[in-house]
């Protein structure tokens, strides 16, 4: 049976294809300008690459990479000219510098999100261009900064890739490793990670994502890409210069990884076409090229306004349309599945069952580096204890969200409801480390789950769904329920047996393939549940799982809740406005209101309770 | 609360002191008067881009990468009209005027396309229409090398044994004058108000019938009139050109950051504490050469300042 | 190039015909009146047209000269097809352009390039495929010092050098601050030299580095003052001069200071742009001969800029020093068999060849020699600007540095001292 980890999708087969064709055919026909030409654009496609990948798979702008790019070409430029190194050598040493050089940026971060990241992204960006006009280049002289004042010695290109023609070929065989490594982690724990990363961060670490280490890991990944692309383009010139490496540069290679199509491997191909054969064409027609800044500016305005899967996106809905048409008419019910969103961007990827044990367990091996460092090994000690909510408080400014909140839910399934505003949510924040407390703590099975960071409780076996279904869509519903999987000490046989047994108990093992996108919102939820299930949970806490359901999926929720006990021995704690289902699935029930608890104890007391009533269902009750 | 307050400001202004004082040590007081006058313009440059942005930002919730190349667009027609000979201040009133109707022109046609999406996506889109306004503006006035001059460059006014320009007075005053003049008029009238309450909620705003588009519009003419001016004063004060007019926007960011885009009293005193430690940085042998990345450090370690002791959480809307 | 240079030259053409009936008509080549028909001999230019400098006076010069020479008989019979390439300041549009011109179009020779990028860029792609650079305004190390480059105008290097040494020898400068890019091979190379000159001579020096994509020349001049200097030298590109002596102004910073500057500011645009406050204090080195002087090359190069050149481009040194270099070549091809002009090989060996050409715009002569540095022109004149003009102070003066004994000790070699 053949892997999926492996497996080539016609896209990919296409995108290989074309490298091979650029490879082969391309340096022999080419002038030698254009040899120029196509190896810069080369270089900038493996660094748009790493921009790209940061925008499609984690939703982070990251304007800094033409700056780390500019760090791989000093880092070479160095070596080569201090040291005398290899190329290889110093194409190696670049890359894995810049990595650390993109860890240092992913700092902010771990605590900036959205605009803000951008904004420190673009500083950081401008601090880069000032650096290196300040220091230069080190082409080829004297001292730590290398910088050159008189003539200097050539630069020692690869020996296999000493012409123009061979460096060509090398910087695409460079640029084809480049992109398979990103390939490759989307296809395995870190590319699940990611995309829930970009879902929600909440709903990551709730399934117990190390969200730091992933956006880490993620930058270093983005650094990598930028330093081999300076390295390479340090090569093709033996020289670099600080104008290449702008801030403004980098928002341009940004801007054009969007216009291109941040989710395709050719999105990138195309942006830095974009970024450098358009201008030399303009050049060579005598037109401007201040022109392309137009072109650019106009595309990516397009780009976000109506097509965020870019050029290349819809050169593959076109090139999908087309193919659908071809095979309806030609092969028939055989032909392959349609090349529609595949590639990089469609989550089609299986995960692997029985294949190629060595290569499969060398892949996990730095996986499991990173578990045992992070560790991911606490268990929970003693699953029958109950869950007990001690004398919680959480503030919001001046408002007391929670005052002094206590409950112990002891039964398989408990309830907690309450009017808009009560402090449900909150509490359940307060459950999953969302929330700082100001007071109070948390304790189940003899841990004190207060003082687990979010990801780590989700290691111990704490799930939860949100009022939104958190469900990928970049993946399918087999990855999303995997996702959940990934950070536990588990093997890859009890993973995948784990996640069908889910799926067949939520009744979505037909569906396990679908991609997240492609779902209904019942199916999301389905899928939601299922995510909850894996993994030995202690505690699994449900907000408004009936919020938008139908009165037929709200019966099937229901009864799979009832049987949650009896399939994993977790206690399950639900949030929902439909009493009628907190009266049939809940034995306990808590009822708050204005962060106060005014009642706790067996449902169908707790919903006879004059306060609750008035309180809840708002019938006053005559103050007697 | 209110003694944090306190304590912020009393540490800046000590840091502030002991950064000036380090840096001028030994030197001429002549001579770091001359810095710290270089400085304050600079600053004031900085401080007025950080301005616009904040201003838009907080009433639109977009952040214009765009503002640094209406100003360019508006100071090379200026500088172009002048040399047709057109009278002076018909030219400044043109720049600003440009400014504005492309601020406007976005603010209007394009913005609402994105109302509803992240502001991040929102500054992308921003992006697009700078490098439009760019690419337009480079395509019409090649590079070459260019001045643009005002009147008032000639005029001098002699503080403490110093030459300082009527332009460098203009740009600082006009800086402090237009922080003070929004302060006024959010607290004043009615479009302020309403611009407040959009800045602190759009979706409850317009459920109480703010007539978004109006207050929205306004803001968009507010900026793309202070890019203008900014223009105007960069293009004069450090270099016609249109690529770093437009991309003046860095370090005006920069300030903007440490008012965390809402506050423009803090806009202001940042960027003009920027200009001046990274003028007075030129005094340092060690430090000149990297001192324009001064604004970037500034506004990373006040961000840090910012985030001290806090955790990414989530608040109850997430 | 982004003139419109079309309408200019059958504007430029036009007004040759009717010049030519008032005055001498330029001199150009064989000089036949005949356009040329044959085969065109293809060579290229370089030069680097971006912020923060525009350097295509040399190739427009250059240009300028060669269609006088294909409207005067080519060489041979054969027009030059000169084709131009604009580095805009980028390494890897360099050499791109010189991968076009060099290896694509094959191009003989290279003349009247200028730039600040391109010759760092090229030098090695040059030496590798045999061909002779005759550039017209280098301003970098890498220019003067490898083997297939040879510049008719001598760069930031001596030209400061004549500059501060004036300075020192007549308007009393003891400690020179030396104003330039921070781009290794052009202002800390060129403002070292002036560094050491200014301390050998019991004086002191420094020097402040502009960042060329953003140059802040406020600052600049300001950290200048700081130093202590009592003479700035503006190692820029006029664009930046001017703005240094504007931001100057501004602050009435005039008379406290000696202002010296290179060549670049020799431009006979540049007093009436200075204005009149700075009549009479500014201090310019000229590497070539002043307009003013009138030699018959001076007459003849401003004749084919008007015959053949727009309006619009420049009449600086770098012009005189495009149009100098075209002549040589024109000179050297003219002088070889017709059946070899067309050979890259045989033309870089009479390129290598050649010495002892004398012009009146140059105070030495000029040579190339099979050496891996070459720098013919280190002689120049100094000049002041005064009532809206520049007046000679000082005519063609060897400059003093240890740094030009090999190129002296080649002159002697070849019998030209």
């Amino acid at each position: 049976m053949r892997s999926d980890l492996f497996h080539i999708t016609p896209s990919g087969r296409a995108g290989l294809l074309f490298a091979l064709f650029a490879i082969l055919v391309v340096p022999s026909v080419a002038g030698s300008q254009w040899l120029n030409i196509f190896t810069s654009t080369a270089c900038f496609t493996l660094a748009v690459a790493g921009v790209s990948f940061m925008y499609s798979r984690l939703g982070m702008v990251s304007l800094t990479q033409v700056g780390l790019m500019g760090v791989g070409g000093w880092i070479t430029l160095r070596l080569n000219y201090g040291l005398g190194l290899p190329f290889e050598f110093n194409l190696i040493a670049s890359g894995l510098i810049t990595i650390v050089f993109g860890w240092l940026l992913a700092l902010p971060a771990l605590r900036l999100r959205g605009l803000y990241l951008a904004l420190v992204t673009l500083m950081a960006a401008g601090g880069f261009e000032i650096l290196f006009a300040t220091f230069q280049f080190p082409n080829g002289g004297e001292g730590f900064w290398g910088v050159q004042t008189g003539s200097r010695e050539g630069f020692n290109r690869p020996f296999i890739a000493r012409s123009d023609e061979a460096f060509l070929r090398y910087t695409i065989f460079v640029v084809t490793l480049g992109f398979l490594v990103i390939e490759l982690h989307r296809r395995l724990a870190p590319g699940r990670a990611w995309a829930l990363i970009r879902r929600s961060e909440a709903a990551a670490m709730s399934a117990g994502v190390n969200v730091s280490l992933y956006k880490t890991w993620a930058f270093g990944i983005s650094g990598l890409l930028g330093g081999l692309a300076g390295s390479l383009l340090a090569g093709s010139l033996g020289l670099l210069d600080g104008g290449t490496f702008k801030a403004s540069e980098s928002v341009m290679i940004f801007a054009l990884a969007v216009v291109g199509g941040a989710n395709f491997w050719l999105g990138a191909v195309f942006a830095a076409s974009l970024f450098r054969i358009l201008p030399a064409l303009l050049n060579n027609w005598g037109l401007d090229a201040d022109l392309s800044l137009i072109i650019f500016g106009a595309g990516l305005l397009h780009a976000v306004i109506t097509a965020p899967d870019g050029i290349a996106g819809q050169l593959m809905d076109l090139s999908g349309n087309l193919y659908k048409k071809v095979t309806n008419r030609g092969t028939g019910p055989n032909a392959g599945p349609p090349p529609h969103r595949e590639g990089i961007s469609n989550g089609s990827g299986r995960i692997s069952r029985a294949f190629s044990p060595v290569a499969l367990r060398l892949l996990q091996i730095p996986a499991h580096l990173l578990h045992y460092l992070v560790g991911t090994r606490i268990t929970q000690t003693n699953p029958d204890t109950p869950i007990e909510v001690k004398d919680v408080v959480v503030r919001f400014g001046g408002v007391v969200a929670l005052n002094h909140i206590s409950a112990t839910f002891s039964k398989p399934v408990s309830g907690i409801i309450g009017p808009n505003g009560a402090g449900k949510t909150t509490l359940m924040n307060v459950i999953s480390g969302f929330v700082a407390t100001s007071g109070g703590s948390v304790h189940a099975g003899g841990i004190d789950l207060t003082a687990l960071a979010s990801h780590r409780r989700s290691h111990w076996g704490l799930r939860r769904s949100f009022q939104k279904e958190e469900v990928a869509d970049d993946l399918n519903v087999e990855e999303n329920v995997m996702a959940q999987l990934d950070p536990l000490p588990f093997s890859l046989q009890e993973k995948q047996d784990e996640v069908a047994r889910a799926l067949e108990f939520v009744g979505m093992n037909d569906r396990a393939r679908k991609p997240g996108k492609q779902l209904n919102s019942f199916e999301r939820r389905l899928t939601d549940v299922a995510k909850c299930l894996v993994g030995r949970p202690g505690i699994v806490m449900f907000d408004e799982p009936a919020g938008g359901m139908s009165v037929d999926e709200t019966e099937t929720l229901g009864s799979l809740i009832l049987k949650i006990h009896d399939y994993c021995g977790a206690k399950t704690l639900v949030i929902d406005h439909d009493v009628d289902l907190i009266a049939r699935v809940c034995e306990e029930t808590l009822v708050l209101d204005f962060g106060e608890r005014i009642a706790f104890g067996k449902t169908a007391d707790v919903l006879a309770d004059p306060k609750v009533r008035a309180a809840y269902l708002g019938i006053e009750e005559d103050a007697a | 609360m209110l003694n944090s307050k306190y304590t912020n400001w009393i540490l800046y202004v000590i840091l502030m002191v002991a950064a000036v004082a380090w840096l001028g040590w030994g030197k001429p007081n002549k001579i770091v008067g001359l810095f710290l006058v270089s400085g304050l313009a600079v600053g004031s440059l900085y401080a007025l881009g950080g301005i616009g942005m904040v201003v838009l930002y907080r009433a639109t919730g977009v952040l214009n990468f765009a503002n640094g190349a209406a100003g360019a667009a508006g100071v090379m027609t200026a500088w172009q009209l002048g040399q047709w000979g057109v009278w002076a201040p018909a030219t400044w009133c043109a720049a600003i005027l440009i400014s504005l109707a492309i601020s406007l022109t976005y603010g209007r046609f394009l913005a609402p396309l994105l109302a509803w999406r992240e502001p991040v996506v929102k500054a992308v889109a921003t992006l697009g229409f700078a490098l439009i306004v760019l690419g337009a503006v480079s395509f019409l006035w090649i590079d070459d090398p260019r001045r643009f001059s005002l009147p008032t460059d000639k005029i001098g006014v002699y503080i403490l044994g110093m030459r300082v320009t009527v332009t460098r007075l203009i740009a600082f005053g006009t800086s402090v004058g237009i922080v003070f003049a929004i302060w006024l008029y959010l607290s004043q009238t009615t479009v302020g108000l309403q611009m407040r309450a959009l800045a602190n909620d759009r979706d409850l705003s317009a459920l109480i019938g703010i007539p978004i588009l109006k207050v929205e519009t306004f803001a968009w003419g507010v900026s793309g009139v202070i890019a203008g001016f900014t223009g105007l004063m960069f293009g004069d004060l450090i270099r016609l050109e249109p690529t770093v007019i437009t991309f003046m926007v860095i370090p005006s960011i920069a300030a903007a950051v440490c008012g965390r885009l809402d506050n423009l009293g803090i806009v202001l005193i940042g960027g003009l504490s920027m200009g001046v430690i990274e003028s007075m940085l030129t005094l340092s042998p060690t430090l000149k050469g990297a001192r324009p990345i001064a604004p970037f450090v500034i506004a990373a370690l006040v961000l840090l300042w910012y985030q001290r002791g806090t955790r990414l959480t989530f608040d109850s809307k997430d | 190039m982004r003139r419109k240079v079309i309408p200019m030259v059958i504007l430029g053409a036009a007004s040759m015909m009717f010049a030519s009936h008032a005055f001498a008509g330029p001199n150009c080549g064989a000089n036949t009146g005949t356009a040329a028909t044959g085969e065109p001999i293809i060579v290229g230019g370089i030069h680097g047209n971006a912020p923060p400098g525009d350097f295509s006076a040399s190739t427009d010069a250059a240009k300028a000269y060669f269609d006088c020479v294909n409207a005067n008989g080519g060489i041979h019979g054969r027009p030059i097809d000169y084709r131009i390439e604009n580095d805009q300041w980028n390494p890897e549009m360099a050499a791109q352009a010189a991968a076009k011109l060099v290896k694509d179009a094959r191009a003989v020779a290279l003349v009247g390039n200028g730039s600040f990028i391109e010759m760092a860029v090229n030098a090695g792609t040059y030496k590798e495929e045999n061909i002779m650079a005759m550039a017209s305004a280098c301003a970098i190390s890498e220019c003067f010092e490898s083997s297939n480059i040879v510049s008719t105008n001598q760069g930031p290097l001596p030209s400061n050098l004549g500059a501060a040494q004036y300075a020192q020898e007549e308007l009393g400068s003891t400690n020179v601050a030396c104003i330039g890019f921070n781009i290794p091979n052009n202002g800390p190379w060129s403002c070292q030299v002036v560094i050491d000159l200014m301390k050998a001579r019991g004086g002191d020096g420094s020097m402040q580095l502009l960042n060329p994509g953003a140059p802040d020349v406020n600052s600049a001049l300001l950290e200048a003052i700081s130093t202590g200097a009592d003479t700035i030298l503006m190692n820029l590109p006029a664009g930046l001069a001017i703005a240094v002596l504007k931001a100057a102004e501004e602050q009435d910073l005039r008379d406290s200071y000696v202002w010296i500057a290179p060549t670049p500011l020799y431009d006979l645009s540049v007093p009436a742009a200075l204005g009149e406050y700075w009549n009479g204090k500014v201090y310019v080195n000229a590497e070539l001969a002043p307009f003013q002087m009138g030699g018959p090359d001076a007459v003849n190069w401003i004749a084919v800029m008007d015959a053949y050149a727009s309006p619009d481009d420049p009449r600086d040194t770098f012009a005189q020093s495009g149009y100098l270099s075209a002549t040589y070549f024109v000179k050297t091809l003219l002088a070889m068999d017709p059946a070899d002009v067309g050979d890259r090989a045989k033309v870089t060996e009479a390129i290598k060849g050649i010495s002892g050409y004398t012009s009146d715009l140059m105070c030495g002569p000029y040579y190339v020699g099979d050496t891996d540095f070459h720098m013919p022109n280190h002689a120049g004149f100094m000049l002041q600007i005064l009532d809206g003009g520049f007046k000679i102070v000082r005519d063609c003066y060897e400059f003093d540095s240890a740094y030009f004994k090999p190129h002296i000790a080649v002159e002697t070699s070849l019998g030209l001292r």
